[in-house]
């Protein structure tokens, strides 16, 4: 069994939201609600300082502090490694937000459902869509799923997540300068595990212990 | 969690153009249920980012289909008064309605003079093109030239010097590093490879390679943020100071270190020719060309006489040539650069001196002066050094002297076109195999390139300045603007009286131009059209047609365009400037248009035919794609759609394959790689010395006598030199900081302002939507993170902004992103996000390049708390 896995290249990262807005598109996100954000800052005091991006998004933790503190087993890990919320389960309230230490879950509720793209002018089509083939419900949390049913059905079909489009995350697909890479962080041939290995790739606050399944070059 | 696929009877991928800015990357787009509901890039394609990568603001484009603010009819205004702040009174009529007013019109003027009508489009439009035909399209309504071209939503994010240099030194519009091959990149106010510019992503893909591979990315730029934030070495500097650092680091390295490639100087620059006291070229009296002194024979010959060896051309030495002492123009280049010292250079830019020597330094050991590398086994001089300019540094009344400064660091050490230096790109365009259409520059007088296409202006031969000027933007007499920004000056009647220009502007057809709020002074281009008949052709109704629009006609977007054209004519910013296939991306339409809009080329079609020169037109497109096949040519008297049209020129442009190519979306055919590192296999020589400057200061003196126009002539002087931006001479103790813009890269112009997902992001970008300035600083002033403030230049005009402090920036200038600050009613989503820097930009002549009129892109400017 595979542990799927993320290394971000944080020197290819241009910060220029790919990664979130094809995320959007790919789950019909409402307006507001991030699955993938980039977090930019500096760091450093003038003329030496350097500017400093962050592509996040849910770290799928092998010690995932959202599943211990789930009381219904709403939210669980698969042995891949992926975290979900089963939304039937989930009754909405939020330990998980509270313990997850990135700060990478988000309650939809009635308000995230009504609001529109285009404030009071109704839902468009794509809403609509959305709404139809890929629904929400309210008064559940929500996050990032490693884009968990392009692996699924990729592998149904005999394709390779991390290689092959069609079962690889939409981010990492969309990103313009391949600054994401994903596959098995078990298999020590992957292009995943080698990047690690080689660039030294990091977690982020690794203090967390909760050992999360993407890494980063910087 | 998971789709539910039974409620899915359609899902199908289409492939098409990105219209999110003018790069045209290969795209699909997800239609699901007859709804385009996703973007991705094409992995097929070299054209856009990694495999199947797109940007941020391209993956957004759906948000441009499902916006409910697009026009869906065409628009009347019913008020009669023009304004920012007045109601247009819009009424909705039929397309026959508009059509018949526009070319009745349109006929009117005709009779008087065609000159006075200003085509216009806007820059984000390049791909969401065909970008190039307003040109052709002026053309056949009797406009020559393109000096009634107004550029409009581009406005001053245009490059007017660095375009002209583009196209004198390389036939090619822009330039980027090589980045397989280079090792060292110095960028000047530039985003090449890292959000913004030409072929974005594409560079984008092949920066982020290089920097795996280790590279090294300097970067002057007054704030480190898109190219500075991920430089390996940001150099922070004052806006419209590269000039000054540039030449005190080509006067270290030439005269300190002593380091220039000598064989390429004199192979492929005009530095040998020969020149007298007065600057001026020794030319053959017979054949007119420059002469040079060969070493060898010691004698006086034609440059381009073949029996002179490369190696043979004199770079040094005094010589007669019929009883006149005469000397290779390079005995010029030191001692005009021995005054601009590290130490002088860093009281200007505030870059220390010892910076600029250290990177001048390292310029030179990277540069491997005397390197070959064998590429499919052809050798070829190898210079991994590269170093590229556009807006930001260009932008400036000194921008020519600007971008020839910089670019004269790439001439000492010999890496223009070469593997790892500074690629114009592509400057040649192969015929399809099996199919027509092919454009290759040309070696012009002087041996100077002539490109194989330019949008506007050709850069060379150069135009002699003349008068009387016979459209507004008075290209006559600026002979090297490529866009003129004439029209927006604000003594342009006292420009026009003087150079009897008498084509006042009495109407404007436009493609998607927003120019009130994104030029300069908004005033002064209100101004310049309210008293026109302003024709706009867009998907909404923006702060131009809300102010000074008569009649706007719903465009489609590229998601519903059937264009077979988007990059057959784009291909010269539209490519890959590496070693690289062509991939030419055509535009297939994802979903029906929205309402009544119409392709806007079938309403120019339409407009032309009733005005009576579609055949003229249809005659410049048979000759503009060289179609010599009697069949597929459009003949006289024929009335076809653009896509008729293209059933045609695709046959021409395409051949066999032209089916294949429609089928698929885009063309893709081997690009040799002699056409990428072209400089040694083209006979043709960079005007490093430029010469024509010094001719046409003399006529342009002898027009102003003539006809009392005061212009600053200083800077037509042939060899890059310092010149002072109005900007800068214009600080003083209360007007203390340097106001500056830069592209972001969620941002193309204006028009990205109204896409709710880029918004979304915008908002938590802390530098997007608010004004940037040095932490330092602030506190000086007073200052903190979300305080409002004015900033406003010495002729009262201000821009209201959040503050954001940074420690990654210049402490004397202020930052604003593009072009926010919008306020049109019909763009909800864009209305009052960010701040607008066009506005507090001064319009007066003095401000603008004296040899291009490219306006001067930093303001001076007071900071203060708004009460």
């Amino acid at each position: 069994m595979p542990r799927w896995g993320m290394v971000v290249d944080v020197k290819r990262c241009i910060a220029c939201w790919s990664c979130a807005i094809s995320c959007k598109e790919e789950h019909f996100l409402p307006p507001k609600v991030f699955w993938n954000r980039v977090l930019i800052s500096e760091r450093g005091k003038y003329p030496a300082s350097r500017k400093v991006i962050y592509p996040v998004l849910c770290n799928h933790c092998s010690e995932a502090s959202c599943v211990e503190a789930c009381p219904t087993g709403a939210t669980y890990q698969r042995e891949d490694g992926i975290v979900l919320v089963d939304y039937d389960k989930c009754v909405g309230c939020r330990a998980c937000l509270v313990a997850c230490p990135y700060q990478q879950r988000t309650y939809y509720d009635q308000e995230k459902k009504d609001a529109e793209y285009f404030p009071g002018q109704g839902k468009t089509q794509f809403e609509l869509l959305g709404e139809e083939i890929y629904p929400f419900q309210v008064g559940t949390v929500m996050k990032c799923n490693f884009c968990v049913e392009r692996i699924d059905e990729g592998l149904e079909k005999g394709l390779a997540p991390g290689q092959d489009r069609d079962a690889t995350p939409a981010c990492v697909i969309s990103c313009p300068v391949g600054a994401r890479v994903f596959g098995d962080l078990d298999d020590p041939g992957s292009e995943v595990s080698q990047l690690i290995k080689v660039h030294s790739a990091k977690q982020l606050r690794p203090e967390f212990d909760t050992d999360p399944a993407v890494y980063y070059i910087d | 969690m998971t789709y539910k696929r039974e409620k899915i009877w359609e899902d199908v991928w289409v492939n098409t153009t990105c219209g999110a800015c003018y790069c045209g990357c290969g795209i699909r787009v997800r239609r699901v249920n007859g709804v385009p509901v996703k973007i991705e890039g094409l992995p097929e394609s070299t054209m856009g980012g990694t495999n199947s990568g797109v940007c941020g603001k391209g993956a957004a484009g759906i948000m441009y289909y499902h916006d409910p603010n697009r026009i869906k009819k065409p628009l009347k205004r019913t008020n009669p008064e023009k304004g920012i702040g007045v109601d247009p009174k819009w009424k909705e009529i039929s397309w026959e309605e508009a059509l018949d007013e526009i070319s009745t019109r349109m006929k009117k003027i005709m009779e008087d003079d065609p000159n006075k009508i200003l085509f216009t489009n806007q820059t984000m439009r390049a791909s969401d093109g065909p970008h190039n035909h307003p040109y052709f399209y002026a053309k056949a309504f009797g406009i020559e030239d393109n000096g009634c071209f107004i550029i409009g939503g581009g406005s001053l994010h245009c490059g007017n010097a660095a375009h002209m240099l583009g196209g004198l030194i390389h036939g090619a519009w822009s330039v980027a590093p090589d980045w397989r091959y280079t090792k060292y990149v110095i960028k000047w106010g530039s985003s090449k490879g890292t959000g913004s510019g030409h072929s974005a992503m594409t560079n984008a893909r092949l920066r982020a390679d290089a920097v795996r591979r280790g590279i090294k990315e300097v970067v002057f730029d007054p704030m480190c943020n898109f190219a500075g934030g991920k430089a390996t070495d940001w150099i922070p500097i004052l806006p419209g100071t590269d000039s000054a650092v540039a030449l005190a680091m080509c006067n270290h390295i030439l005269n300190s270190m002593g380091v220039y490639d000598e064989l390429y100087i004199k192979a492929k620059t005009n530095f040998p020719y020969l020149i007298r006291e007065d600057g001026t070229f020794v030319r053959d009296p017979e054949t007119e060309n420059p002469l040079v002194y060969d070493l060898k024979n010691k004698k006086i010959k034609n440059f381009d006489d073949e029996s002179i060896a490369d190696e043979d051309f004199a770079l040094d030495g005094e010589y007669e040539y019929n009883g006149e002492k005469v000397w290779p123009c390079f005995t010029r280049l030191g001692p005009n650069l021995k005054q601009y010292t590290a130490e002088w250079a860093e009281k200007i830019s505030t870059v220390p001196a010892e910076t600029i020597i250290r990177i001048a330094e390292e310029w030179v050991e990277n540069a491997q002066i005397g390197s070959t590398i064998t590429i499919e086994g052809k050798t070829f001089p190898y210079r991994p050094v590269a170093t590229v300019t556009f807006r930001g540094s260009q932008g400036h009344y000194n921008g020519v002297h600007q971008v020839a400064a910089i670019d004269l660091l790439n001439q000492l050490v010999g890496s223009e076109d070469v593997p790892g230096g500074t690629m114009g790109w592509p400057a040649i365009r192969r015929k399809y195999p099996g199919g027509q259409y092919e454009r290759l520059p040309r070696v012009g007088p002087d041996g100077v390139l002539i490109p194989a296409v330019f949008y506007s202006h050709d850069p060379w031969p150069p135009h002699e300045p003349k008068v009387p000027c016979k459209n507004a933007g008075c290209v006559d007499l600026w002979s090297h603007s490529t866009l003129s920004h004439v029209p927006y000056v604000k003594e342009r009647e006292e420009i026009w009286e003087k150079l009897g220009m008498t084509a006042r502007p009495e109407m404007v057809f436009g493609l998607a131009v927003n120019f009130i709020i994104s030029q300069a002074d908004w005033q002064a281009a209100v101004d310049l059209c309210k008293d026109c008949f302003v024709v706009q052709m867009d998907i909404w109704v923006n702060e131009t047609d809300q102010a000074v629009g008569d009649i706007i006609l719903p465009d489609v977007s590229w998601l519903e365009k059937d264009c077979w054209s988007s990059e057959i004519d784009a291909f010269f910013f539209s490519g890959s400037p590496s070693y690289e296939d062509w991939y030419v991306h055509m535009q297939k339409p994802v979903a029906e248009p929205i309402g009544e809009s119409r392709f806007f080329m079938d309403v120019y079609l339409d407009v032309a035919h009733r005005v009576g020169v579609l055949d003229k037109y249809n005659e410049l497109l048979n000759n503009y794609y060289g179609i010599e096949d009697e069949d597929l040519k459009i003949k006289p008297g024929e009335k076809l759609d653009w896509k008729e049209i293209g059933e045609r020129i695709m046959r021409w442009v395409y051949g066999p394959d032209k089916e294949k190519v429609e089928e698929q979306g885009y063309a893709t055919w081997h690009k040799p790689i002699e056409d990428v590192y072209w400089r040694w296999y083209m006979p043709s020589r960079c005007p490093v010395y430029m010469e024509f400057l010094i001719h046409d200061r003399r006529k342009i003196e002898k027009i102003c006598q003539d006809t009392g126009l005061e212009l600053d002539l200083s800077q037509h002087y042939p060899l890059a030199s310092w010149y002072t931006p109005t900007s800068y001479q214009e600080l003083n103790d209360e007007y203390d900081l340097l106001a500056f813009s830069y592209r972001d890269v969620l941002h193309t112009n204006n028009t990205t302002f109204q896409n709710p997902y880029i918004d979304e992001a915008s908002a938590r970008c802390p530098y997007t939507f608010t004004i940037t300035i040095n932490t330092d600083l602030a506190k000086k002033k007073g200052f903190k993170d979300g305080d409002v403030i004015w900033v406003e230049n010495r002729y009262a005009a201000r821009e209201k902004g959040i503050v954001k402090t940074m420690q990654g920036q210049n402490h004397l200038v202020v930052g604003i992103a593009g072009q926010g600050g919008l306020w049109a009613d019909k763009r909800p989503i864009a209305k009052g996000k960010g701040s607008n820097f066009c506005k507090i930009l001064p319009s007066y002549l003095r401000h603008y390049d004296p040899l291009t009129g490219n306006i001067e892109t930093s303001v001076a400017v007071k900071v203060y708390k708004a009460e």
